[in-house]
């Protein structure tokens, strides 16, 4: 008997061998729900999110914005105007 | 295409995980002998055969029906099962056939887990793609025409790579005695 005719048997064997695994059946389900989860979970956080960060900064430049002299307004304050003519 | 399977696929399509649930059941053990070919450890194995069903799962749509749901099944798995054998081809450890014991005298009394082990230990030495034609081969009995529809090689190139994959494994079990490990051999 040459070697792949000796592997052909053992092929042969190996095919009847039943492996000796659990039922994965639950551990698919929650695999699939954590996916199905996060994936429509952090397009909707992030949109919530983005809108919440856009109007705290708007209302943070806004008062910014309105609450500091404006420099302009300080630059011409120094100079009378009939000076300039 | 049974019936039973497309009423399951559609409801899963439609959210019902409990349908998908029956699917995983009902093919759970023919995956697991497929995934069992590609680690022979249970831990393992049963990761393989979850990333499966996952992946059957978030596939699910492009399933058409024409084959029947177990082919796709197996066709999912053989690419899990050959992405795993590549990702791990640099730290695969070598078992040596003297360490196989337990042989039996005829070979249709050997054990089949036995006979398992020591195939998967000269088929581990071949490169994953050798090892996968062989693999489809020997272990699940496919013919060419089948491995090339597992794999989506051309029926052509799986004969040509089967071919070589042989003489390859020939010599690996010269080398390590293979003959002289099988007590019917002799």
């Amino acid at each position: 008997m040459d070697e792949l005719k000796a592997l052909e048997e053992l092929a042969r064997q190996a095919r009847k061998e039943e492996p000796p695994v659990r039922g994965v059946t639950a551990r698919v389900l929650a695999e699939i729900r954590s996916r199905r989860r996060f994936r429509v979970w952090p397009l909707s956080v992030f949109a919530a999110a983005s809108a919440v960060a856009a109007s705290v900064l708007l209302a943070v430049a806004v008062h910014y914005w309105t609450s500091a002299p404006d420099p302009l307004t300080e630059l011409c304050a120094s100079f009378e105007v009939t000076e300039l003519w | 295409m049974d019936e039973t399977d497309w009423t399951d696929i559609r409801a899963s399509l439609a959210g019902d995980d409990d349908a998908f649930a029956r699917l995983v059941e009902r093919y759970e053990p023919q995956v697991a002998r497929l995934m069992w070919r590609f680690s022979r450890d249970r831990v393992q194995c049963e990761e393989l055969i979850q990333d499966v069903f996952v992946e059957a799962y978030l596939s699910l749509k492009s399933y058409r029906g024409d084959a029947p749901f177990l082919h796709w099944l197996r066709r999912i798995g053989t690419r899990v099962g050959y992405r795993f054998w590549k990702k791990r081809a640099k730290d695969k450890g070598r078992v040596p056939l003297s360490e196989v014991q337990g042989l039996a005298g005829k070979p249709e009394e050997t054990d089949p887990a036995l006979a398992g082990e020591l195939l998967d230990a000269l088929l581990a030495q071949l490169r994953p793609a050798d090892r996968l034609v062989l693999t489809l081969e020997y272990l699940e009995g496919c013919s060419m025409k089948e491995i090339a529809e597992r794999t989506g090689w051309n029926v052509a190139a799986v004969k040509m790579r089967a071919h070589r994959a042989r003489g390859k494994l020939k010599k690996i079990a010269e080398r390590d005695r293979l003959l002289e490990t099988l007590p019917w051999t002799n």
